[in-house]
């Protein structure tokens, strides 16, 4: 009953859904199957959600809880499930770990560097010419010197946060409007209490939507490193199988990405929304849906520099 | 204790964007004693707001005296408080947080702050939504909440620049009923920056005609209180509204100086 509600609520995107949906299994019986590769050009969805997904326990690392198949263990959906569990928590925690450090080291000097003017001139220029290194191509920089394990990884992905929060942070601050500083003058509040209390609340509207930037972001940068170094996540599942080119794995990893890039988005959007509760009017949810896709085609550089 | 404003051979001339170098206040010079209410006109751009900053400390002056009292201003300070053409209400604070932001600035204990600015809200008829975010609140709403947070600050100088001018009609008046209220419970010296003749006239004791940076005319505006529509609509109040229009060049709206500004 519910369904029918949203059918009859949504048709075009109910439509434009089926119609990718069984375009795709279209494309898939149609395109020819090649020599050299395992799996179809196009995966069709019974082929994507069979031999594909199960074909996954041979990334399941254990002994335990299911076969290894490594170890000559028969390969089984209940592996294949465990399996990507297993890699998307590594995934996850990579992720969240990145992201944390990004998030209160960037805005941390951020605020620091925005209260004095001196200071933030000194910086601008090297931090926008660290916003224009190519991050994905400074993983293998970051592995060699911090080795491709979890301290590498956090520092590479909590680099790339840092140097995108701090920039954004510093620019919110230049631009939270005269007229309050001046009021809080005329109230008589001194620098500190005036930076405090009025300017970073008042950066706090546009560094939210950097924030979200920053979750779209922290995803390219995890599975970036996971696809080039590591031994496990989605990252490397997906390495996985387009060393085996297996495009089944590849269409499955690629939605559980999208999916959990998606979830990220929206507890970040949650979460900022309190900070920001006291806004006249937040960006609509069409907005932030605009934001979310920059962030994740862009990979964080939609945020305009200017001095 | 004297709160006297004084002017003395006010310049004020800074650098505009182009380059060009904006003489925003040319000799300026007046007295103003304690408790006057003074409505400072202008037409757009002539300098009135120039004249409003200085005052406050907003803006430094590169020529002359301004002082308030025996002190020479320097900055802003605890003796004038300001209530901005725009909403500078703080979106971020409750309305009470508001009305409390100079108190705590200035280290009232928690006690005398909630009394203070109780007694301000209440005064402003906003008793009912202290806790509220200034979102909730309507415009007019707002600029009783700057009122409040001006008052609470217990100011001997009150500095308004055309406080009102983006309200309503019937909020504008009812505006001007409450500060004209406050203003003789109180009895501060009031500085009034306004565009609209009708506005100085209901309000000031005294109008300053402000024009090419310079006060070009200094009127004492008599007319009895209430200022009521029939006040406004005598003899006196039509003469005066004559004289200030005089003052601020009504020739330039006529069609033909358009045109040769536009070749």
């Amino acid at each position: 009953m519910r369904l029918r509600n949203y059918i009859r609520a949504h048709p075009v995107s109910v439509a434009v859904w089926v119609l990718i949906l069984v375009g795709w299994e279209v494309l898939g019986h149609i395109t020819p199957d090649s020599q050299l590769s395992t799996s179809p050009l196009v995966p069709p969805w019974e082929y994507v959600f069979t031999d594909a997904f199960k074909s996954m326990a041979n990334n399941w690392p254990f002994s335990f809880w299911a076969p290894n198949p490594a170890t000559g263990g028969e390969v089984t959906y209940w592996g294949a499930f465990l399996a990507l569990g297993y890699h998307t928590f590594q995934t996850l925690f990579r992720l969240v770990l990145g992201l944390s450090v990004g998030v209160i080291l960037g805005v941390g000097t951020g605020l620091a560097v925005g209260y004095f003017p001196f200071l933030r001139r000194i910086a601008w220029t090297p931090l926008n010419f660290l916003r224009m290194l190519p991050l994905l191509a400074a993983i293998p920089l970051f592995q060699f010197w911090l080795g491709a394990n979890l301290r590498g990884t956090t520092v590479f992905i909590g680099f790339g946060i840092w140097v995108l929060l701090v920039v954004a942070t510093i620019n919110s601050i230049k631009n939270v409007p005269d007229l309050y500083i001046e009021n809080a003058r005329m109230l008589g509040a001194s620098p500190v209490r005036t930076y405090a209390k009025i300017v970073v609340p008042a950066a706090m509207v546009e560094l939210r939507t950097a924030l979200l930037l920053a979750a779209g972001l922290s995803w390219s940068l995890t599975v970036g490193a996971e696809y080039i170094g590591l031994t496990s996540g989605l990252g490397n599942l997906l390495a996985v199988a387009v060393f085996f080119t297996n495009t089944g794995r590849m269409v499955i990893i690629a939605v559980v990405i999208a999916v959990l890039a998606l979830l990220t988005f929206l507890i970040v959007d949650r979460v900022s929304r309190r900070i920001v509760r006291w806004m006249p009017q937040l960006a609509t949810d069409k907005t932030l849906m605009r934001v979310a896709g920059a962030a994740s085609i862009g990979g964080g550089k939609a945020v305009t520099i200017d001095d | 204790m004297s709160t006297t404003v004084t002017f003395e051979h006010v310049d004020c001339q800074f650098e505009h964007e182009s380059g060009r170098t904006v003489k925003a206040l040319r000799d300026v010079s007046f007295t103003v004693p304690a408790g006057q209410f003074v409505a400072i006109v202008g037409r757009s751009g002539h300098g009135k707001s120039t004249l409003l900053r200085v005052l406050a400390g907003l803006q430094a002056p590169t020529g002359g005296n301004v002082s308030v009292g025996e002190r020479t201003v320097e900055g802003p300070g605890p003796d004038r408080s300001m209530v901005f053409q725009q909403d500078a209400v703080f979106p971020w604070m409750s309305v009470r947080q508001n009305v409390e932001f100079g108190l705590r600035a200035q280290g009232v204990p928690k006690e005398e702050r909630f009394a203070t600015s109780s007694r301000w809200l209440d005064e402003v008829q906003l008793a009912d939504f202290a806790e509220s975010w200034p979102r909730e609140l309507s415009g007019g709403m707002r600029k009783r909440v700057a009122l409040a947070a001006v008052l609470a600050m217990d100011s001997d100088v009150w500095l308004m620049d055309e406080p009102f001018g983006s309200l309503d009609y019937f909020t504008r008046r009812s505006l001007h009923d409450l500060l004209l209220s406050l203003w003789d419970e109180t009895h501060k010296t009031v500085f009034f920056v306004t565009h609209d003749i009708e506005e100085a006239l209901i309000l000031a004791d005294r109008v300053l005609l402000v024009r090419d940076g310079r006060v070009v005319q200094d009127l004492a505006n008599d007319l009895p209180r209430p200022r009521d529509e029939d006040v406004r609509a005598s003899r006196s109040s039509v003469e005066l509204t004559k004289t200030i229009v005089d003052h601020l060049g009504a020739e330039d709206v006529n069609p033909g100086s358009e045109s040769s500004e536009e070749a």
